[in-house]
């Protein structure tokens, strides 16, 4: 089971974290309706995550598993502060960077070099930096000519290649991954597992999301399972993954 | 090693630039991308971005170069400074504007979004450099007489940018909560060329409109930077008194007004 975790260790602490969306019941207002007819856009809420607490140890490789819309996008995108909680607090120690969806601060007309930059940048790396790692970058992503070719010649395997080889060549101190984006073929995938390998030697801190509710369960110290926004089960990967599969099947 | 408590934030507006300031190269990689897409497709990329001020010119030259022979001789050369920056202003309103509410990509990674705006604003500057270039040539070719009057020309164009970002950040806030405020922009946008003298000379108007003209702020920063193309004179300190006042005024509202609406957006949509 799990240790007691001492505060100084924790690198993602969240109390009591509650995400409730606005779902909108009409399209996007217009400023003309509301000033002419004092209409206001009608919602309801959706509650993504409810009252989560939840810590996660330095260096700590935790998964998170759930069904469709139980809120893990919804965890790691509070994590990432993409997305502020509605109630509750977060408090993070140390550099966060994510992969949470292929195409972002990707464009079409740029080529694999110039969109890793970019992705760089959006992560807040420096360019100084960008420039040691692009050689790594593309040789991880492994696209060979395609590289300096424009985005939009890519396969989606090759989009996740250079998504996943620009994330992995970050130094953060916490790395976010959504995998159910997914990861591309079994040499790719095996590719990853060792960068990760890397990366927790030197301490890094993982979240990550998957499907792949069997490998996570190889890799991860901890696995939390989201229902309905809700932890139903946090802890050793083999007596929660039980749980989850005995719910699946009596579902 | 870096920390964050969402219990502790600071102000909206304070924590945005902190966050600029760790994301200074994403400006850099952001300005690069615009200026890449834009000019690598095709070998006249530049000409194309000059290609609406131009055609503006060779029209409105052929149809007034006569009518205001009196009150702006040598006419390319006064309409062109002017539609120069106007189509600064109303591009880079219009892009940041678009750019920041036309994707999700802020739902999806953490970054300061004035950076959009900025690196829109960054862009428009420098296109507005590159022009400088064929403006120079026509005045030189309708002997104005171009003098040290230039020199105040950087001044204004930096006193203009912070009235343009200012402008594009309450727009792109407004646009955030209204779906109709970027078309209505894009609506507006070729009747305020006309509330500003930038097709006629302000002369020409009967001395009781003219103070009208300085409802539209535009009218400010178009005169002082076509006084020193046009007419190799020196904005007055006054005016660059006032422009700085209202740049500051437009950028200050336009920093709170955004930063603070900024942050829910990720819930709405």
């Amino acid at each position: 089971m799990t240790s007691p975790i001492v505060l100084d260790d924790v690198a993602v602490r969240l109390d009591s974290v509650t995400v409730r969306y606005k779902v909108a019941l009409d399209a996007q207002i217009t400023l003309k309706e509301s000033i002419v007819r004092g209409r206001r856009r009608r919602f309801v809420e959706h509650i993504a995550l409810d009252d989560v607490t939840l810590a996660v140890a330095r260096g700590e490789m935790l998964g998170v598993i759930g069904r469709n819309g139980a809120g893990k996008t919804t965890l790691l995108n509070v994590m990432a502060r993409v997305l502020p909680p509605t109630a509750g607090r977060l408090r993070l120690r140390g550099s966060v960077s994510s992969i949470i969806d292929l195409l972002s601060g990707f464009h079409p007309e740029l080529t694999g070099r110039e969109n890793a930059y970019l992705r760089g940048a959006f992560l807040g790396v420096s360019r100084a930096r960008m420039h040691e790692r692009i050689d790594p970058i593309a040789a991880f992503a492994d696209i060979g000519r395609f590289f300096d070719a424009p985005l939009r010649t890519y396969s989606a395997g090759m989009i996740v290649r250079l998504a996943f080889a620009v994330t992995a060549s970050v130094d953060a101190d916490i790395l976010l991954i959504d995998e159910a984006l997914g990861v591309g073929d079994a040499e790719f995938q095996a590719k990853c597992a060792a960068r990760m390998a890397e990366h927790r030697a030197r301490g890094v801190t993982f979240v990550v999301v998957s499907h792949d509710v069997a490998r996570l369960q190889a890799s991860c110290d901890r696995i939390v399972w989201l229902d309905q926004g809700r932890i139903r089960a946090l802890g050793d990967p083999g007596d929660v993954v039980a749980q989850y599969a005995a719910a699946q099947h009596s579902a | 090693m870096i920390e964050y408590d969402s219990a502790a934030r600071r102000p909206r507006a304070f924590e945005e630039l902190i966050e600029l300031r760790a994301h200074a190269s994403l400006l850099h990689a952001l300005v690069a991308r615009n200026l890449k897409v834009r000019y690598k497709r095709s070998a006249f990329g530049f000409l194309w971005t000059m290609a609406s001020p131009a055609l503006m010119l060779i029209v409105l030259s052929l149809a007034f170069t006569r009518v205001f022979a009196a009150s702006a001789p040598a006419y390319p050369a006064f309409v062109f400074p002017g539609l120069l920056l106007w189509n600064f202003f109303a591009q880079t309103t219009t892009m940041s504007g678009e750019e920041m509410t036309g994707s999700d990509i802020w739902k999806r990674m953490r970054f300061p979004k004035t950076a959009l705006a900025i690196s829109t604003l960054l862009t428009g500057i420098i296109n507005l450099t590159l022009a400088l270039v064929p403006l120079i040539v026509i005045l030189a070719a309708a002997h104005r007489p171009l003098g040290l009057a230039l020199v105040t020309l950087p001044l204004t164009i930096v006193l203009t940018a912070m009235f343009v970002l200012g402008a594009s950040l309450i727009l792109a806030s407004g646009a955030l909560h209204f779906a109709d405020v970027m078309p209505a922009w894009n609506m507006l946008l070729p009747a305020l060329l006309f509330t500003a003298p930038v097709v006629y000379p302000a002369a020409i108007l009967p001395p009781s409109l003219r103070p009208w003209l300085q409802l539209n702020p535009m009218t400010l920063y178009l005169e002082a930077f076509r006084a020193p193309l046009y007419s190799n004179s020196m904005p007055a300190a006054s005016s660059f008194a006032l422009m700085l006042a209202i740049g500051a005024a437009t950028l200050v509202l336009g920093w709170l007004l955004f930063t603070r609406s900024a942050d829910d957006i990720a819930y709405r949509a």
